[in-house]
């Protein structure tokens, strides 16, 4: 392997885990939209991630670089939980019954994807910075 | 050629550093998949895989593929890529990418130190 | 004990250094040795210099193999510019055993 492969895979990775915090923070954004463009509340999104196999720049066989995966966020799927119903008359989308749906987003869910995708986000910077300074090191080897 | 009378383990510590990269990379793809569904967790055990590139008198195995490489290597790092029977553990892949970051580090440390050390020899050399 | 007039002596170190240079047979001669060397350094250098040349144009990025062969490269030539060096002084030592 090398650092340019290395940087696709991180690099996949930071793509990945910005992409599952974006969601996160829309789905708190709009805990409580009631209308949404295609009608109805706003319903819970999600990533879903799948590992691909790299692209070698550098194609010899002496490496191993064709067991090596990175992360592709193949869909955005929408959660099918059912909608919250909460009886409040005075909210303009209440049915004659007084009941308004809100969306499925869950609150504390949606808070620890959001830490967990920053953690993640963090390791991937941290595996960049390691690679990064090995090619400087590898660099400095005629300085003896 | 290498006359490896002259250049002894380099050859050796240059196998190293390449297994170290390939670690490394097994290492970052655990990192970027770590909440892939059904992913599980890689592994490159280094000290095996360069014991089984190194032969018994203790020099690398030349390669009959690429004369590109000097010397070259008669490994394939793929096959020493095991796969884990569990998904990844993050804290773990941290600690390993420290370690084997340091283990390169230290690798090119003492490359670059040999080679300075030839040339001196040299220059001293008979003088 | 016979002793050699010192003319002859010296003939006859020159004459065996000769012959040494110029073996019966051939490609062993220190001249051929010479030369092979001259030949694989001037190879290992050539084929460091293409190693550099392909990290540039990023055809690959392996870096450490890289500088390795270049560094290596390098030494073989002080090496081998060392040995030359040393061999043309002793053959210059041994003519200066004339009177």
């Amino acid at each position: 392997m090398d650092i340019l492969t290395a940087m696709e895979i991180s690099g996949s990775g930071l793509k990945a885990q910005r992409a599952r915090l974006n969601v996160a923070a829309m789905n708190l954004a709009n805990v409580n939209t009631t209308r949404t463009l295609e009608g109805g509340p706003y319903r819970a999104k999600s990533v879903v991630f799948s590992a691909e196999p790299v692209n070698s720049f550098s194609s010899t066989l002496e490496q191993a670089t064709s067991e090596l995966r990175k992360v592709e966020v193949t869909r955005v799927v929408e959660d099918d939980k059912p909608f919250k119903e909460v009886y409040d008359p005075s909210h303009p989308d209440a049915d004659e019954n007084g009941i308004v749906q809100m969306p499925n987003v869950d609150v504390p869910e949606q808070m620890v994807d959001m830490l967990s995708a920053r953690r993640g986000y963090e390791a991937n910077i941290s595996a960049v910075e390691a690679v990064k300074s090995m090619a400087q090191r590898a660099l400095e080897i005629s300085r003896g | 050629m290498i006359n490896s009378k002259l250049f002894g383990s380099l050859q050796m510590m240059q196998q190293a550093l390449n297994l170290r990269m390939e670690k490394q990379g097994v290492i970052q793809a655990n990192i970027a998949n770590m909440e892939t569904p059904g992913y599980k967790a890689r592994e490159l055990p280094f000290e095996e895989a360069l014991s089984k590139a190194v032969d018994r008198q203790g020099q690398v195995a030349v390669s009959r593929t690429d004369s590109r490489h000097l010397g070259g290597l008669d490994v394939q790092p793929a096959s020493f890529v095991e796969v884990e029977d569990r998904e990844v553990d993050l804290d773990e892949e941290i600690l390993k990418l420290s370690k084997n970051q340091l283990m390169y580090q230290i690798a090119t440390t003492l490359v670059g130190k040999k080679l300075s050390g030839l040339k001196s020899a040299i220059d001293e050399g008979g003088q | 004990m016979k002793t050699l007039p010192l003319a002859q002596v010296q003939k006859a170190g020159i004459e065996q250094l000769r012959q040494t240079t110029e073996s019966a047979a051939p490609g062993t001669g220190f001249a051929e040795v010479l030369k092979d060397s001259i030949q694989s350094v001037n190879q290992q250098m050539s084929e460091a210099g293409k190693m550099r040349e392909g990290l540039i144009a990023g055809e690959h990025a392996n870096i450490h193999e890289t500088m390795i062969a270049l560094e290596a490269s390098g030494v073989s030539f002080k090496m081998m510019t060392k040995v030359q060096q040393k061999a043309i002084d002793a053959y210059k030592e041994i003519m200066r055993m004339s009177v």
